[in-house]
């Protein structure tokens, strides 16, 4: 009774596995079933079942992930047409895996993503993802009621109203992120006057509220104040008796802490694009130098008000040490535009000093008098020293190149593969000719923009590395700029001269190759016949 | 050329103008169903070996056979030869296990 249990579980089995046997093989499938019905001893047929299981199994595979590649396979070894071709058919798809492995490297994915997105210009879009990926993430951050992630969409929304609701959503679930209406308020007020968004006076005193000693957040309402008249020319008399405007600077003169959250933007962008993948790093600087500056005109303007403003030396005193505190809590900011203006700013209220504050106070004046003139003077090697922009614009540009050639050599493939198959299998040596060129164009501006980003990537990496500041890597990221500003290697025609010598070159080398490889097909018969 | 691929050869060999079923070949040669199918199915690929489907009684499904093509026969007497030479002759289980 157990035996023919056994057996009959055995055909079940089997009779289960031919469901999942490829087509062309169900008739060894069969076959192998049929010998089942002779086997009476219940282990053997077991094992026999285990056997063809894993002959099925097999074939499955092979049918679904190989099948095509065998196809191919039979194609390049065939010897119909010589030994010459078939080498020539080997080498050709041996540079299209080496082509297609590059894609594994997420270095050359990063160049081809940058190369791809400034084709047609400057991605300056907020969103780093698109708006499509940006409703996805929406939905799953309200569903996960993740904080951080809606205040991510808020910072890339394009629509300031469906931001501020994002922002809303993010602060209700977790206060910390309330900063994220710095960066919305600070989008608000760029560019030329406009009508401004109903909500900012609302986003400006959520942030005063939630952070009282920051200064950013008191000049932005000032800007805020004042934004009508931002190109006005009669504007300094208009601020200077503008009241409100005064007491608000005041306060952000005097509050002890000056923020404009550039820190926190960078920690978020990175952890989500580590998340999702840094596929766009271009997109991500982008995305970072965007982070809005306040008004460094009002500051300046509010700066000469209280100095020419003083009624006698101790105000003056007063009002020149608040200048000289601000510029210098100005200078510890994280870029280098505050950094610059913080400079200027702490030089005009230390020199405003010199003359008025008590002896005590004076050697420490001049020494930072001193030392902040040094700063001033000191270049400072930052991607906008010429030789380091020169050198990294030149490296874009060959990516660029190579990715506009690699798209030709791919659709000049593509079309002889297309006229492969249109003729049925028929190729004239022209189309050869060209289909051989073609790969080997490919693999040569593969390589050549895989070698051309890497100081990109070594970069890229370090400046996402862990515990790295905004100060440190903000900078590290500025090369990538060469690929968003045409302007800056227009200079540099050399390289588009040298790519084109190149890759005709390579053409050139590649045509006597193949013609190398008809020589030798057309000579094989002659010798045998001989 | 396999141990086990000489080993159904030997097999086939053995009784060339006889039609063979897969089991039986498994047992002559102590071969598992998944070692040996993939060999026949080489085999038959290469044109080395011709198969049939037998007249299957009544409420049994048809049983495969194989037997070597004259192709095959010439091969597999080659084969063996050089199986033989390099000293891995198949060794066959005897004539009596046969179904």
């Amino acid at each position: 009774m157990e035996r023919k249990t056994i057996c009959r579980i055995s055909k079940k089995a089997m009779r289960w596995l031919l469901r999942w046997t490829p087509r062309h093989f169900q008739g060894w499938g069969m076959a192998m079933a049929a010998e089942l019905e002779v086997i009476d001893q219940p282990l053997e047929s077991l094992q026999w079942v285990l056997g063809c299981a894993g002959v099925i199994l097999r074939q499955a595979i092979l049918n679904v992930c190989f099948g095509a590649c065998r196809d191919a396979w039979f194609w390049i070894t065939a010897k119909e047409e010589g030994t010459g071709m078939r080498t020539a058919r080997i080498a050709a798809i041996s540079a299209l895996l080496i082509v297609f492995g590059f894609f594994f490297a997420p270095s050359f994915r990063q160049a081809m993503s940058i190369a791809g997105d400034t084709l047609y210009g400057v991605p300056w879009a907020r969103s780093g993802s698109g708006q499509q990926e940006l409703r996805g993430l929406r939905l799953e951050a309200e569903r996960e009621h993740d904080a951080k992630m809606l205040a991510y969409v808020a910072l890339h929304e394009d629509s300031l109203e469906i931001a501020g609701q994002d922002a809303d959503k993010a602060v209700a679930i977790d206060p910390q992120w309330t900063w994220v209406y710095y960066v919305l308020a600070g989008r608000d007020m760029g560019g030329m006057p406009h009508p401004l968004n109903p909500q900012l006076a609302t986003w400006i005193a959520k942030l005063q509220r939630w952070d009282p000693q920051n200064a950013a957040p008191y000049l932005l309402e000032a800007e805020r104040l004042v934004h009508a008249t931002r190109f006005d020319h009669s504007a300094e008399q208009k601020i200077a008796g503008n009241s409100l405007w005064i007491q608000t600077m005041t306060l952000g003169f005097d509050a002890p802490r000056y923020d404009i959250y550039f820190q926190q933007r960078f920690n978020i962008e990175r952890y989500i694009a580590r998340q999702q993948g840094l596929g766009n790093p271009l997109r991500f600087t982008l995305s970072l130098i965007s982070h809005p500056l306040p008004n460094l005109a009002g500051v300046r303007q509010y700066e000469k008000l209280i100095l020419s403003g003083a009624q006698n030396s101790s105000d003056l005193n007063q009002q020149a040490r608040r200048v000289a505190l601000f510029g210098e809590r100005m200078m510890a900011s994280d870029t280098e535009i505050e950094e610059i203006s913080g400079q200027e700013l702490a030089l005009i209220g230390y020199r405003k000093l010199e003359g008025l504050a008590l002896p005590t106070d004076r050697a420490f004046i001049a020494v930072r008098i001193a030392q902040l003139e040094a700063m001033k003077s000191r270049k400072i090697p930052t991607f906008y020293h010429a030789p380091f922009r020169d050198a990294f614009a030149a490296n874009a540009a060959i990516v660029q190149v190579c990715f506009v050639l690699m798209l030709i050599t791919a659709l000049t493939l593509a079309g002889s593969c297309a006229v492969l198959v249109f003729r049925c299998s028929k190729w004239s040596s022209t189309i050869k000719t060209i289909f051989y060129i073609a790969v080997g164009g490919l693999l040569t501006t593969s390589a050549v923009a895989f070698v051309a980003y890497l100081p990109y990537f070594q970069l890229v990496t370090q400046a996402t590395a862990t515990p790295s500041s905004v100060k440190s890597s903000v900078p590290l990221l500025m090369p990538l700029l060469s690929f968003a500003n045409p302007a800056s290697y227009a200079r540099h025609g050399g390289v588009y001269g040298w790519a084109c010598v190149l890759v005709l070159l390579t053409f050139l080398a590649l045509w006597i190759l193949v013609r190398q490889f008809h020589r030798s097909r057309s000579e094989t018969p002659a010798v045998n016949a001989g | 050329m396999s141990r086990q691929t000489v080993a159904v050869l030997g097999s086939l060999l053995a009784e060339p103008a006889t039609w063979q079923y897969g089991y039986n070949l498994s047992r002559e040669t102590g071969l598992k169903s998944g070692t040996l199918y993939p060999i026949l199915m080489r085999l038959s690929a290469s044109s080395l070996l011709e198969t049939r489907w037998e007249q299957a009684d009544p409420g049994r499904p048809p049983r495969h056979m194989y037997r070597l093509t004259q192709n095959g026969l010439r091969q597999a007497r080659q084969f063996l030869t050089e199986a033989r030479e390099r000293g891995f002759a198949p060794r066959l289980r005897p004539e009596g296990s046969r179904a």
